[in-house]
């Protein structure tokens, strides 16, 4: 399908990108990365920016270094360049592979991690739904219902980026940048559970780049479930880091999913459950109790009861990642 | 390029692409995708489109040697920047091993993913002449083929490494 007609402009600093969309209404534009995101949703018509800014030619938000015990990454990096940079780090493991399992090469050629942060939420009436079938504009395009919570009154899409739980698990903070100023804000923060307004920052708002504090006793894993092992996205995705004592006992552990709900999010009660205990002996039951209570939105056929069974395995296996050595 | 900052009109542009070493000069009248350029405009129809939303990896093309998927990227965001398409791949008169391969495996059924694959492949081992049965799936997992089963892809691949040490 065609592209409508629309502007594109490339500016060199962020002032001039914030200068220029001051003169646009927030529904009239978007900051774009790697397009591999926004792109999609043009040729579907979801949406029709009548301005695009592109964000690659802004000096400055493409690099990533060590400084200062943190690692900063620019937002404008690609997964492929995070993955490059943050593979031979322990602590790093959970982003590294999160950047790794994103889509397929091709898209993490050209994906950038801010994107993935601020990747749209999903759902199959709105994203695989896009021809006129009888179905009513859901709340996402502009209507009234849900038609995955019939009974919803706001819209339950699902988010779905890789990397998110990662930076979570990770502490890491983002750095916004706006028209009146800059500000940060931890990842923990940055995501509310709407399906439509899942992001806490304005629209003329960028993340300039991600800051990670850097911990040399940490380590930490993603893993992740999904109907193939490339292109598709998490349906969930666990990521997990801790800082063992005597190589088992977690002295500290942070555990954030994605894929299960409108917003990536820590599981604080799992946490508060493995901490201080022997990662080799976890008590099955008492998981069992907490996933129970964990409210998940069924999205494509996926019952609740699949994706908190799917949300053990993975949790099984990250810490399997993170105790090789554990006996079974 | 001229703009009325609040109103939006149709763009009209030259574009100078690079395209297999080949400068190009294009007029555009509006945003296009890098693939309805490569198709539309240069005549270079091994690039497919397949979804046309960045999930079969047939619009695969190479930037600077890596591999990206042209239907997701504005021709103007590679203005300049060298781009590999299948048509850049074969010499003159002389098939690439990895061209070569995938014929000899009998890799090719109906062919509309096989550009695609032939420049991830061209991508992996440009980067890693001896790569693992793992690491090959990797680099064609962006890359769906719905006739072959990707059996006698990989053997293809595993095949051209062996041809590319006897050269």
């Amino acid at each position: 399908m065609k592209l409508k007609p629309f502007v594109y402009y490339h500016p060199a600093a962020l002032k001039k990108a914030f200068q220029f969309v001051s003169a646009y209404e927030p529904n009239e534009y978007l900051f774009v990365g790697g397009g591999t995101d926004v792109l999609v949703r043009m040729r579907q018509k979801l949406i029709q920016p009548r301005v695009i800014i592109d964000l690659k030619t802004i000096q400055g938000l493409k690099d990533i270094k060590i400084q200062d015990n943190y690692m900063t990454i620019g937002s404008v990096a690609t997964l492929e360049e995070v993955t490059n940079f943050s593979t031979s780090r322990n602590q790093l493991a959970a982003l590294a592979t999160a950047c790794k399992r994103v889509a397929g090469p091709q898209v993490r050629n050209m994906g950038t991690i801010g994107g993935n942060v601020c990747l749209e939420t999903r759902c199959s009436y709105y994203n695989q739904m896009v021809w006129p079938g009888g179905f009513e504009p859901c709340f996402k395009r502009g209507g009234t219902l849900c038609h995955v919570m019939r009974r919803g009154k706001s819209c339950y899409a699902l988010f779905c980026g890789d990397t998110p739980p990662a930076l979570m698990v990770l502490n890491a903070v983002l750095c916004l940048a706006g028209p009146n100023g800059s500000r940060e804000i931890p990842v923990n923060d940055f995501y509310s559970n709407d399906g439509i307004n899942h992001l806490n920052k304005e629209p003329q708002e960028i993340i300039t780049k991600i800051k990670i504090p850097l911990n040399k006793k940490v380590k930490s894993t993603y893993a992740r479930s999904s109907e193939r092992q490339a292109i598709d996205f998490p349906d969930p995705g666990v990521a997990m880091a801790v800082d063992l004592e005597a190589g088992r006992i977690a002295r500290e552990v942070y555990v954030a999913v994605t894929g299960l709900l409108s917003k990536p999010m820590r599981l604080k009660s799992i946490e508060d459950m493995l901490r201080g205990t022997d990662l080799r002996r976890i008590n099955s039951q008492k998981l069992d109790d907490y996933l129970k209570k964990l409210k998940v939105i069924p999205h494509q056929g996926r019952s609740p009861w699949y994706k908190k069974h799917m949300l053990k395995v993975l949790i099984d296996r990250a810490i399997g990642d993170i105790l090789p050595e554990r006996s079974d | 390029m001229t703009f009325s900052l609040k109103g939006v009109i149709e763009i009209a542009k030259i574009l100078r692409l690079m395209v297999n070493g080949v400068g190009y000069q294009v007029s555009i009248e509006s945003h296009v995708t890098l693939l309805e350029i490569l198709r539309d405009q240069l005549g270079l129809m091994g690039t497919k489109e397949g979804c046309d939303g960045g999930e079969c990896g047939a619009c695969t093309v190479l930037l600077y040697g890596q591999p990206v998927l042209s239907c997701l990227i504005l021709a103007e965001d590679v203005e300049g920047k060298p781009i590999t398409t299948i048509e850049g791949v074969a010499k003159p008169n002389q098939l690439d091993p990895v061209q070569e391969a995938l014929l000899q495996e009998g890799a090719v059924q109906c062919g509309f993913c096989t550009p695609g694959i032939v420049l991830s492949v061209k991508a992996l081992l440009n980067r890693n002449p001896h790569p693992a049965i793992g690491e090959i799936k990797e680099a064609l997992s962006g890359n769906l083929c719905r006739c072959t089963g990707y059996f006698k892809i990989i053997k293809a691949v595993q095949r051209a490494v062996e041809m590319k040490k006897g050269l």
